[in-house]
């Protein structure tokens, strides 16, 4: 806990550098980038057919997979961007506000586009744009306060069968600072903010470039039997299963997910 | 052949069988309904008289929807109305004549909606992939076009001064309705964007743009032919004609930028500038709006890309009409010509739902592919409009093991006699529909959109089904071999016919056999 605390703290000083302009975060937090390092144990990680990319971290015996995520935000939409995976998801809430999802793969600078309607409307908007539902982080007891305004921090726990979930956040910036997940004593995945920028402009390229991306809607693929990037790519497992997420389709944690 | 096809001579032969019969065959047999039902049949058949020339010509194509479809949708539309759905008839099995169609490709024993979609719209099969010219072109290869576009029906319509359409639940832009208007290389050049530049620099022009400029690419194919250009177009696709600009966006755009172009043309403006009487419509209010008896055009496009499945419709942003309001709709303004009508009407996503594994989405959609078609008959006049209803290629579908009559033809097996679900070798039940490729198994319970079996790795091999609703929307059928997308089929599909020229549909034919129906029906070639 004490590692976490003094991220808190690091993360409240910049807040207060980078918003003194007091009510900012209400704005800023809509441009956002946040850079996260992740590490499941290899046992809870699920992960199939990109482990090669993870580095095995050993920890008490226990190999942990560990990676990037990138989280950018631009108003509706927000990027996933997993590096060592080479690919990203890009998710933009619909005027229904339903999900549509762009998932992009930097190296061929190609996508595959999932229509709004394509998705389970199960997945939530908040689990992608803070990570966690906020029915979930409302479900958490908070342990301890600091700050006000936009430099409020929050921890938050909760217990839940032999699980248990640590949380802190910036609640005026939606965002997580850090989160643990506990079987017993056994932490079996960190999701940890390393840093966090706002930047309107850098995201704005960001995405215009994402979107000049070569993409193909997933109802063709089965008429792109051809395109050997297509015939690829759609065999990596999607959307709502993979290890980099902590979340399912519900929103639940990683530790309930994969009942089939 | 003008005359009907059974003579008076061979007639009463047929009666005097008849008669003969009778008296040699028992009460238990001529009294069964079954047999009553099928004598009468025949009888039917013998009162068939056939016309040759059609004003109207409709051609139905349910994209992906093969024989084994044809007869799972069946059951499943009598099994939903209460009956036991074996006995049943999709409305265009109701049709007096009908053929066998071979589907291949010239260079693919199993093909793909392009080849197929040419052959039938230009009577020449072709390559895999390509629209609208033959195998002498190579796909991809913009240069290769020139010299070897072929001329469909609807262009032969149009210039013969029918009222032409063009509308499908996929986009319009996709294989089996460009077919009907477009020459590319490729399927896939359906924007600019799509294209390589070579293509672009090459003086290739992408489908969207094709379809826009429909009517000033046929006169300048055909100097001093004087057309008015496409009269419906309706369908999904609106990505390709929109520029990649957010304030180009839709009302019910689900990008945050919804056109792909990159070239900044907005086609849809350009349409609206060429034919200042047209309707643009892009959702279900637009579309009720329309009044067909004063609209001369219409252009439609409901969605960013493909509509939604019928099952899923009620999902969609805006509103989107279903297949048989396009279809009535686009009757309605077509037949304000005198001349006639030619109608290309596609069920683009029975192949979308079997793509994804999920013969609920595939059948449903090919119960509401039978409604438009029943639309369609009851809108116009049998004795002056051939109605054609085909499929353009077939799906790795099947329908399997012993069920007993009436079984739920989206459940498990259920043997003659028995309440329980049949047991495999492996001790598990199994369902009467399956794959024998695709993503396999899933169990997405009430999920009525197919596509999202794309979110999950394919789960293919046997899974217990013991405590699984098969029946359920979202229900995928296990799968034998793992691919990222479940395949077409190469067997035969069938053609269905009706109205004037019906009868050339007969025996086993080539894809491009079709075509010829058509022109001969309407006389399209002043020589035939
Ligand atoms: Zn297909």
């Amino acid at each position: 806990m004490k590692n976490l605390m003094t991220l808190a703290f690091t993360l409240g000083s910049a807040l207060l550098a980078s918003s003194a302009q007091a009510q900012s975060c209400a704005n800023d937090k809509l441009y956002l980038s946040a850079n996260y390092e992740i590490s499941q144990r290899v046992a809870d990680s699920h992960t199939r057919h990109d482990s090669h990319t993870h580095e095995h971290a050993h920890d008490k015996g226990q190999s942990f997979n560990k990676q990037q995520l990138v989280l950018h935000r631009y108003n509706n939409q927000v990027v996933h961007m997993y590096p060592d995976s080479h690919y990203g998801d890009w998710w933009t809430k619909t005027a229904n506000n339903r999900l549509m999802l762009n998932r992009f793969f930097p190296d061929n600078q190609r996508v595959i586009e999932y229509q709004a309607d394509e998705l389970s409307s199960k997945i939530s908007w908040q689990s992608k744009y803070q990570l966690l539902n906020s029915d979930f982080i409302n479900n958490m007891v908070v342990v301890k306060e600091t700050g006000t305004g936009c430099e409020q921090s929050q921890q938050r726990a909760l217990t839940q069968g032999d699980y248990s979930y640590q949380l802190t956040w910036l609640p005026k910036w939606s965002l997580v600072t850090s989160y643990q997940v506990f079987r017993g004593d056994e932490k079996v995945a960190q999701w940890q903010l390393v840093n966090y920028q706002v930047n309107k402009k850098h995201i704005a390229d960001y995405i215009a470039k994402l979107s000049d991306y070569r993409a193909t809607d997933y109802a063709d693929i089965g008429d792109n039997e051809n395109d050997p990037f297509l015939a690829k790519m759609i065999n990596q497992g999607f959307v709502e299963h993979k290890a980099t997420g902590f979340y399912n389709s519900q929103g639940d944690n990683i530790s309930k997910q994969h009942s089939h | 052949m003008n005359s009907p096809w059974v003579t008076a001579s061979a007639l009463s032969t047929l009666l005097f069988s008849s008669v003969a019969a009778s008296a040699v065959l028992p009460k238990v047999q001529t009294d069964n309904q079954w047999f009553s039902n099928a004598q009468q049949t025949v009888t039917n058949k013998t009162k068939q008289v056939n016309k040759s020339k059609a004003k109207n010509v409709i051609l139905f194509v349910g994209d992906g929807m093969g024989v084994s479809t044809l007869t799972a949708a069946r059951i499943l539309d009598g099994q939903m109305k209460g009956n036991s759905g074996e006995e049943g008839y999709l409305s265009f099995e109701m049709f007096p004549y009908s053929a066998q169609v071979k589907t291949y490709n010239v260079d693919a024993q199993t093909p793909d909606s392009a080849g197929t979609m040419t052959a039938m719209m230009s009577g020449v099969k072709t390559d895999i992939g390509v629209l609208g010219v033959s195998e002498k072109a190579e796909r991809g290869n913009c240069n290769s076009v020139a010299g070897n576009e072929l001329v469909t029906a609807l262009e032969l319509a149009e210039i013969k001064g029918l009222a032409t359409g063009v509308v499908s639940t996929a986009r319009i832009t996709h294989a089996t309705p460009a077919a009907a208007y477009a020459k590319s290389a490729d399927r896939n050049w359906e924007d600019v964007s799509d294209m390589p530049e070579e293509a672009v620099t090459q003086g290739c022009e992408d489908i969207a743009s094709q379809l826009i400029n429909f009517e000033k690419n046929l006169e300048a194919r055909f100097p001093g032919v004087d057309v008015d250009g496409i009269e419906v177009a309706m369908g999904g696709g609106r990505r390709h004609f929109l520029p990649k600009d957010e304030a180009a966006n839709s009302a019910d755009a689900a990008s945050s930028v919804e056109g792909d172009r990159t070239d900044g043309r907005n086609l849809v403006t350009e349409w609206q500038t060429q034919y200042p009487e047209g309707q643009y419509v892009m959702d279900q209010a637009g579309f009720d709006a329309l009044d067909a008896s004063s609209t001369s055009k219409v252009f439609g496009l409901f969605n960013e890309s493909h509509m939604q499945y019928e099952a899923d419709r009620a999902n969609d942003i805006a509103g989107e009409p279903s297949l048989t309001q396009i279809t009535t709709k686009a009757i309605d303004v077509l037949d304000n010509n005198d001349k006639g009508f030619m109608l290309v009407v596609e069920s683009g996503r029975v192949d979308h739902g079997h793509h994804a594994g999920s013969a609920f989405n595939a059948l449903t959609d090919t119960v509401e592919f039978a409604k438009a078609i029943q639309a369609a008959v009851d809108n116009t006049d049998p004795e002056e409009t051939l109605i054609l209803v085909t499929a353009d290629h077939s799906h790795v579908f099947t329908i399997a093991g012993y069920p007993k009559r009436g079984n739920p033809i989206l459940g498990k097996v259920v043997a003659v006699g028995e309440t329980e679900p049949t047991l495999a070798s492996d001790d598990m039940p199994y369902t009467t529909l399956g794959y024998t490729n695709g993503r396999g198994y899933r169990n997405l319970g009430d999920e009525t959109n197919a596509d999202a079996t794309y979110n999950d790795d394919p789960v293919v091999g046997r899974q217990d089904l013991s405590q699984v609703d098969t029946q359920s929307s979202g229900y995928h059928q296990e799968a034998l071999i793992p691919t990222s997308s479940e395949t077409h089929a190469g067997e035969d599909v069938a053609l269905h016919a009706s109205g004037p020229g019906a009868h050339l549909s007969q025996g086993v034919i080539e894809q491009s056999v079709i075509f010829h129906i058509i022109n001969k029906s309407l006389g399209l070639m002043a020589n035939n």
